[in-house]
């Protein structure tokens, strides 16, 4: 599940930077960017399934709802932030994308946070 | 009046943010609110005011109501900033963290930029000759 998180983290932040350069140079989303997107979605889900599993069957004193609603939470991001981009096919439109794919790490920090007992 | 200015360019992204905001604060409010509200009552009381200031300005942001979005706004920067003052100063008042705690460090200081950039956009948004509004 880590290595996953790392690789999805990777690519998340391989995505802002594009994200970036598209919104320097005022441009809407591409293709390259929004498949990339759809690989870390996809990602997100089997993390999920992972992680409603390993809360589920190894020994641990996690409030469980709260590690499944951060899980369920990481999923929605980016369905959210393409489905409010497309709605205005502006730069804004591309910023949308850029914060919810930054949010992807930042919901794994959590997710480890809350899973040490940190948070 | 509605002013639709507020809701297109980078009013698309705070929208969104605020947006995430509202519903990350909302849901675990709600959540600390029916479980653990009696051990850090301040705490997840001032939680769930941020849920709610933050729902208004997404609200008022995504439907271009303007005073309602200042008001609710300018509420959300007074809050980032007081709590997280007493929160450095005070820290044994506060049994839990709140998403306000230290400047929302806990955040990546989202909380703290999000009410200074939303007061820049609504007044950079203002027309220009209609002060007093």
């Amino acid at each position: 599940m880590k290595s996953l998180q790392l690789a999805l983290t990777a690519l998340c932040l391989l995505s802002a930077l594009w994200l970036v350069v598209l919104i320097i140079r005022d441009r809407t989303p591409d293709r390259f960017v929004l498949n990339a997107l759809a690989v870390v979605e996809v990602g997100l889900l089997v993390n999920m399934v992972l992680g409603i599993v390993r809360v589920t069957s190894e020994a641990n004193d996690v409030a469980a709802w709260e590690y499944v609603a951060y899980l369920v939470g990481a999923t929605l991001i980016l369905p959210a932030g393409v489905v409010w981009s497309l709605g205005e096919r502006t730069r804004g439109g591309t910023a949308v994308l850029l914060a919810a794919a930054l949010l992807v790490p930042f919901m794994f920090v959590r997710l480890s946070d809350i899973w040490a007992g940190v948070a | 009046m509605p002013d639709q200015r507020l809701r297109h360019g980078f009013g698309r992204l705070l929208v969104f943010v605020y947006g995430v905001f509202a519903v990350a604060a909302t849901g675990r409010s709600t959540l600390q609110l029916l479980t653990v509200a009696s051990e850090a009552p301040l705490a997840y009381g001032l939680s769930a005011l941020a849920a709610v200031v933050y729902l208004v300005a997404t609200f008022a942001l995504a439907t271009g109501r303007r005073s309602l979005a200042l008001v609710t706004v300018g509420i959300e920067l007074v809050g980032v900033l007081l709590v997280g003052l007493t929160s450095l100063l005070v820290p044994q008042d506060y049994a839990d963290t709140t998403v306000w705690s230290d400047f929302g460090s806990g955040y990546a200081f989202v909380p703290l930029v999000l009410p200074v950039a939303g007061l820049w956009w609504l007044l950079r948004n203002r027309d220009s000759g209609d002060l007093g509004r």
